[in-house]
């Protein structure tokens, strides 16, 4: 990857697409600090944010894999995760959390854990979220639930989304750029994405 | 905060304790094993963590703590634990 580059200000929500292979979750890596680039520049508010402490403080990234620990059943991980009361109950009182509290992670189906780890980060303090695949292998009643979160968070949080279940993410970004030999093109109509080559005509 | 590591420290430190019990029993040494845990044991656990586990550290990081962090702590908890009961082990008993 070279002479990438883009903004994301609180509220924005920018969708990265891009085919198999293209870069996209070594990109969130390398911006939340877990992989290292030959050269890197973050800034937040106007100021270089060069320590990985400082960077996870800021970002926060979903993966598409299921981080977390599974022998801990859901009413465990949750005050685990955020020790402060207020946060915990946005997640209790979630309607889809609260019927498998009392489960074990491991036990939880795919669609499950990916949906509790997604509240976990939603609820956490970084004021940018990068998701990876958050509605991948997910049936409609989470991509749905997800989307409505997505949209009610955004006025405190930027979103950083990467989805090949690209109608999703359509329907919730305002900003789109594809990831393409190694470099971000700026995406003005989503039909350009068939010009270059992402969609099938 | 200590309640995120505390869970790290006890996923790594099982891995250490089983690695460390096996030397024991190799050796036929308890004094070896509890050296083991103080010292090579804790390197072993943390290569099997990051074999079974590594993708969990991401739920550790997104919490607010530091891969480097973490390790560091661990270390020096179980050099310590180590250390002090391989010196009780061999003065009193």
């Amino acid at each position: 990857m070279t002479d990438i580059n883009f903004k994301c200000k609180t509220g924005d929500i920018v969708a990265i697409f891009g085919r198999n292979g293209s870069g996209k979750s070594t990109l969130f890596k390398i911006l939340f600090g877990t992989l290292r680039a030959n050269k890197f520049e973050i800034y937040f508010d106007g100021r270089n944010i060069f320590k990985k402490s400082q960077l996870n403080k800021l970002i926060g990234l979903h993966l598409q894999e299921v981080f977390l620990p599974t022998d801990l059943k859901v009413r465990d991980i949750i005050p685990l995760f955020f020790p402060d009361g207020e946060n915990q109950k946005k997640i209790f009182h979630d309607p889809l959390i609260s019927k498998i509290d009392t489960l074990r992670v491991g036990k939880l189906s795919l669609g499950e854990q990916r949906y509790l780890q997604f509240l976990l980060m939603l609820n956490s303090n970084h004021p940018f979220l990068l998701l990876d695949e958050p509605f991948t292998m997910l049936e409609p009643l989470y991509r749905d639930k997800i989307k409505e979160k997505i949209i009610e968070n955004r006025s405190n949080k930027g979103f950083i989304i990467s989805d090949h279940y690209y109608q999703d993410v359509l329907q919730i970004a305002d900003n789109y750029k594809l990831l393409k030999n190694g470099t971000l093109l700026t995406i003005e109509n989503p039909k350009d994405l068939i010009e270059e080559g992402y969609l099938k005509r | 905060m200590f309640g995120l590591f505390g869970k790290y420290y006890y996923d790594v430190t099982k891995y250490n304790i089983l690695v460390s019990v096996v030397i024991a029993i190799l050796t036929e040494k308890l004094t070896a094993g509890i050296v083991s845990f103080a010292t090579v044991s804790i390197f072993i656990s943390f290569l099997i963590y990051r074999q079974f586990k590594n993708v969990e550290y991401y739920f550790y990081i997104n919490g607010g703590l530091s891969k480097k962090e973490m390790i560091l702590k661990t270390v020096l908890i179980n050099f310590l634990i180590g250390s002090i009961t391989a010196v009780l082990i061999t003065y009193i008993l």
